[in-house]
């Protein structure tokens, strides 16, 4: 490959200074609208992001209206708080996570459809034909398998939750292809487990003495200190290696019909280092510098991840989609749900 | 800025992308009186619109300005300036106005701060007296054996208490209950429960469920500290403090989740955790005004208020704790004192 800085095709021209005005008046107006603006800082936000993201010389965009955000997000809290009242009552509590396990792969399809129909490229808008039927499969009965294989099977669920989320998008009337050999994920798998394990001995061995009391019935506070600790040095960081390792698996095996290649080069250290020092600088700043923080993860992604163009880029087409409505989008929202794209 | 008038005339040069496709090509858009035109470079006629279908999406940031026409064709120009003669103002532009970087954003950040000190402080617990005011008999009973069950399952064994001393504190809650005033819709329910997990101790749920425990009843000569407990719990079910509890919590995590999107996650943690160790303020209330609702409540049927300070006399360790910011409730020693004030006053 030649000189790869140069020949980059994607790139992210977001700022700070310009972030923080719209992130500042975006939470101003959330909070004296107790929430209600929220969904059009949603909008404003992935605006902002997607509107400074350029593949090859064109920009995404997001075109969903705060409107229907805010109509999905209003029946997802009723849903929500309706569900927390309700489920305190015996049977029909039990009768109401069987109902939600039953509708979450829908509300998962539903999301992944509305996000993929909001969302453009270069003026053609993505699309997502993934089945419900699929969707239970891999979100529900997967995920019981791989912990009865008491986790040792999640680089194979882990797989196939990405297979899934990508090969059912696409971009006007091309689809996009990802697969890779079962091995980078289990690499990824246990250099993750291997930190863990590492840290969790380490600190087990210097804190030995605090650890004892724990057995006792007024337990040394500072096992709490240590559980943070743990969180802080073990867990966080394992979290964020696998994320870059699987990023650069699922980036790179990626391709777009018609022979364009997707390639991501990020370091794990790197992405480590830019996520811990966020974490340092928005807690220390009491938030104020998140808008700087989101920005600086943006562009140093943005600058590891390229396309090789093999042809036109111009024969895309938007193609008729029947409307999904923003209810799935708006739970995965609340409920914090990963779908297993790659960003 | 002045609005369009019919006889402007406008030139703006950008790129667009020909109707709902990828295919991109420079282009000028040609604004004079009602008619929009769309030039490639080498002026072929793109397309042609009318002026009411110009319609530029909100600035946001330096990104380009976008207007989308009818047939699926979108032209896109780093013209801010000209853009904006066209439009005027509108309040698109005026967000944006407010959104450029400069010293007026700390006013913002401060009105953000306080604004969300006063959603927590006033506006939520306001939200949370009309749910719990609106909130169906029915359904607080139907919470009531739920957790009565939960209780039963994890820590609770049938009462080993004769027929007669559970008829003895049946009358003395019902002798308590004929004194509360107002009492038109909450059925009252005692039950009885060997619970050597915690103690002497009572509970009470929303809809009227009280449990007390064997050790409680047996522990104490008399009825009047039976009395006590039990008036301190019926003033947690008439003040509604469990539901109350329950609808903070959950609007707080709602609030947060709403605003997560713009906090992040750490950030979010940080404020559900805080969240949590603010309600518990709210909780430690809740128990001083339940001891002095019971207070009024005993002294009104006719038992010894002052037993409340025996039971609490009789918790380990009940002279020597501080009030902590981790605890839901008051330290005993704290409480007696209060108690001590409230009969002296009274």
């Amino acid at each position: 490959m030649q000189d790869m800085e140069s020949s980059r095709q994607v790139s992210f021209t977001g700022t700070a200074r310009e972030w923080f005005g719209i992130w500042i008046v975006n939470l101003l107006l959330t909070i004296v609208t107790l929430g209600i603006y929220s969904a059009w800082a949603k909008v404003r936000r992935n605006k902002y992001f997607y509107q400074n993201t350029y593949v090859a010389g064109r920009n995404l965009d997001y075109h969903a209206t705060g409107l229907q955000i805010l109509i999905g997000r209003i029946i997802v809290v009723v849903g929500l708080i309706a569900y927390g009242v309700l489920s305190a009552i015996p049977i029909v509590g039990l009768v109401l996570i069987l109902l939600l396990l039953a509708i979450f792969p829908w509300l998962l399809v539903r999301s992944l459809r509305f996000n993929a129909q909001m969302t453009s490229w270069s003026n053609v808008r993505f699309q997502f034909v993934g089945t419900v039927g699929k969707a239970f499969l891999v979100y529900i009965v997967y995920p019981i398998l791989t912990a009865l294989t008491l986790y040792i099977a999640f680089p194979f669920f882990d797989r196939a939750r990405k297979r899934y989320s990508i090969n059912n998008h696409r971009l006007g009337q091309h689809g996009f292809h990802f697969d890779a050999p079962i091995g980078g994920f289990y690499i990824a798998f246990f250099l993750t487990l291997g930190w863990v394990a590492v840290v969790t001995v380490v600190l087990g061995v210097i804190a030995a003495p605090s650890l004892e009391s724990m057995a006792s019935p007024e337990p040394d506070p500072s096992v709490i200190g240590l559980f943070y600790l743990w969180a802080f040095l073990a867990f966080f960081p394992a979290v964020t290696f696998y994320g870059a390792m699987i990023r650069n698996l699922t980036l790179s095996n990626l391709a777009l019909e018609g022979g364009h290649e997707f390639h991501s080069d990020v370091s794990p250290a790197q992405v480590l280092w830019i996520a811990l020092s966020n974490a340092v600088i928005v807690l220390c700043t009491l938030g104020l510098m998140l808008p700087w923080a989101q920005i600086r993860m943006a562009r140093y992604l943005a600058d590891h991840t390229d396309v090789a163009v093999n042809g036109s880029l111009d024969d895309f087409v938007t193609q008729a989609q029947a409307r999904a409505g923003a209810i799935g989008d708006a739970y995965s929202d609340i409920e914090g749900i990963d779908v297993g794209l790659p960003i | 800025m002045s609005a369009f008038r019919s006889d402007d005339e406008f030139t703006l040069t950008g790129r667009a992308f020909l109707a709902r496709s990828s295919k991109q090509v420079s282009a000028t858009l040609r604004l004079k009186g009602d008619s929009v035109t769309l030039l490639s470079e080498d002026g072929e006629k793109l397309c042609t619109f009318r002026r009411n279908e110009l319609k530029f999406e909100a600035p946001l940031g330096r990104t380009d300005r976008r207007a989308t026409f009818p047939d699926g064709t979108l032209f896109e120009t780093p013209d801010h300036e000209t853009v904006q003669r066209i439009t005027g103002n509108t309040a698109g532009t005026a967000l944006h106005v407010a959104e450029r970087f400069n010293s007026r954003l700390i006013y913002f950040v401060v009105a953000a701060v306080l604004g969300g000190f006063l959603v927590w402080r006033f506006a939520l617990p306001a939200i949370v007296y009309v749910a719990v005011a609106f909130t169906p008999e029915p359904l607080k009973d139907a919470m009531d054996v739920g957790t009565l069950q939960a209780f039963d399952r994890v820590i609770a064994n049938p009462t080993r208490l004769s027929e007669e001393r559970q008829d003895e504190v049946r009358e003395v809650f019902a002798n308590l209950i004929s004194e509360l005033e107002d009492n038109d819709s909450t059925q009252f329910d005692l039950h009885f429960r060997f619970a050597p997990g915690i103690g002497p101790n009572a509970v009470a749920l929303p809809g009227g469920t009280v449990v007390i425990t064997d050790a409680l009843v047996s522990g104490f000569p008399g009825d009047d500290v039976v009395a006590a407990v039990l008036g301190h719990e019926l003033g947690h079910v008439v003040e509604n403090h469990g539901l109350t509890q329950l609808y903070r919590s959950l609007g707080f995590f709602v609030l947060v989740s709403l605003i997560a999107g713009d906090t992040g996650p750490i950030l979010e943690d940080v404020l559900l955790e805080g969240g949590v160790i603010l309600s518990l303020s709210y909780s430690r209330e809740f128990e001083r005004r339940a001891d002095e609702f019971g207070l009024r409540l005993t002294r009104k049927a006719g038992y010894d208020p002052a037993a409340l300070i025996t039971f609490f006399e009789s918790l380990p360790g009940s002279l020597s704790q501080e009030t902590s910011w981790d605890s839901t409730h008051p330290s005993s020693a704290e409480r007696i004192e209060s108690i001590r004030d409230f009969l002296k006053e009274s």
